[in-house]
């Protein structure tokens, strides 16, 4: 599980400013800054209002930011993330001789 | 019975009147009759319930799937001021599939969205459909038309989820189908999916209709809506977005997913995930009576 914040407009952030609001799920388990703070999540028995004036209730866990730049975001830090574990990977083998 | 004269004219006879304009059958209490009348003068539509497609119907008939007396109507953006019990309420966007002329002479083009009715003092959902080019149209695109278009898939579980029951082309009396999903451990897994993507690039809202139906021992088993990429294998921390499907309704319900962010093709899936203690194996059922992409 993962604790994230969401503000009076659900959108997520992963730092508390003092106003927000504590959720616990694990919906963004290894996702970065950029992909959470991309999403909004609506706790059940809350409602949100689009700008159209549609409403919806929550549990609505879903992207107010383009989700192709949410996905691009996420996928370079997948990469970055398997590069350093070559990368300590390697060092371990070189100590062990390997 | 008694009968009123008006001006010669009894009721039964204006009811036939408005019998033959609306199309509407079966017999009208005097605030349908009402209804009817402020339907028929200077618009270009009308608006009928019941829980059988009309028969004969004119264009721009909307037919509101209501087993409750529809007394009035609005089209408004926001929830109308005065409600009162059977007022049906048409929720109106900036497009629709079903846009049409509401005037006989000039243009106030509408939109509508989906339609809600006062009963029991308070808005339940009811599904619409309007007649247009001599056709009935769903106000959502559909995406369930009798089942064959969707799959279930055994998603690899953290957990031992299964499914057990493989959508059919044979619907409930009530028009709905079954999915079951056996639950034989925790975590979640199967879905019941559509067989080919969905492009979501024109449509900002996914709409489910239905109810999940669980044993009362396991109520901490949560009915998903979920899109996501096929490629998708743990779907619960790997979805594009989820809105949760409550197991305690006893009617079904509309449920609405804001898509509006997402562009491109995405499988859209019904999924099942345990939230909260363990309480051992059980079936859960998602009752679907329609799911459908709103402009």
């Amino acid at each position: 599980m993962k604790t994230i914040y969401i503000d009076f407009d659900f959108k997520c952030h992963t730092i508390n400013d003092g106003t927000m609001t504590a959720v616990e799920t694990d919906f963004f388990e290894g996702k970065c800054d950029t992909f959470i703070e991309g999403y909004r999540f609506v706790p059940f028995g809350e409602t949100w209002t689009r700008s159209d004036g549609v409403v919806f209730h929550g549990e609505m866990i879903t992207p107010w930011k383009p989700y192709d730049e949410l996905d691009a975001a996420q996928r370079i830090y997948e990469r970055q993330l398997i590069a350093e574990y070559e990368s300590a990977l390697a060092e371990i083998e070189k100590a062990l001789g390997v | 019975m008694t009968k009123y004269i008006i001006d010669g004219e009894d009721l039964t006879s204006l009811a036939d009147a408005i019998r033959e304009q609306t199309g509407e059958t079966g017999a009208l209490s005097l605030d349908a009759m009402k209804v009817s009348i402020g339907n028929i003068s200077g618009t270009n539509f009308n608006i009928v319930g019941g829980t059988t497609e009309p028969a004969n119907p004119s264009e721009n008939t909307i037919w509101v799937n209501t087993d409750v007396e529809i007394t009035s109507w609005a089209f408004s953006a926001t929830e109308p001021k005065n409600s009162i019990e059977g007022m049906v309420w048409i929720f109106m966007g900036t497009s629709s599939n079903a846009e049409f002329n509401a005037l006989e002479k000039n243009i106030i083009t509408i939109n509508p969205l989906s339609a809600q009715q006062y009963v029991n003092g308070a808005w339940l959902s009811k599904s619409a459909q309007s007649y247009i080019n001599s056709s009935w149209v769903g106000w959502l695109k559909d995406l369930y038309v009798d089942g064959s278009e969707w799959s279930t898939r055994g998603l690899p579980p953290n957990g031992d989820w299964k499914y057990t029951q493989t959508p059919t082309a044979t619907k409930n009396s009530d028009g709905s189908t079954s999915l079951a999903l056996n639950v034989t451990g925790s975590g979640c897994g199967g879905v019941w999916e559509l067989k080919t993507d969905v492009d979501l690039t024109d449509y900002s809202t996914l709409v489910l209709q239905c109810k999940a139906e669980s044993p009362s021992s396991q109520v901490g088993e949560v009915v998903h809506l979920i899109v996501m990429n096929r490629s998708t294998t743990y779907w619960m921390t790997s979805p594009a977005a989820i809105r949760t499907i409550p197991n305690t309704s006893a009617v079904f319900e509309t449920y609405t997913l804001d898509i509006s962010n997402l562009n491109g093709k995405y499988d859209v899936a019904l999924g099942l995930r345990w939230n909260g203690a363990w309480l051992g194996a059980a079936t859960v059922t998602a009752r679907v009576y329609d799911v459908g992409l709103r402009k």
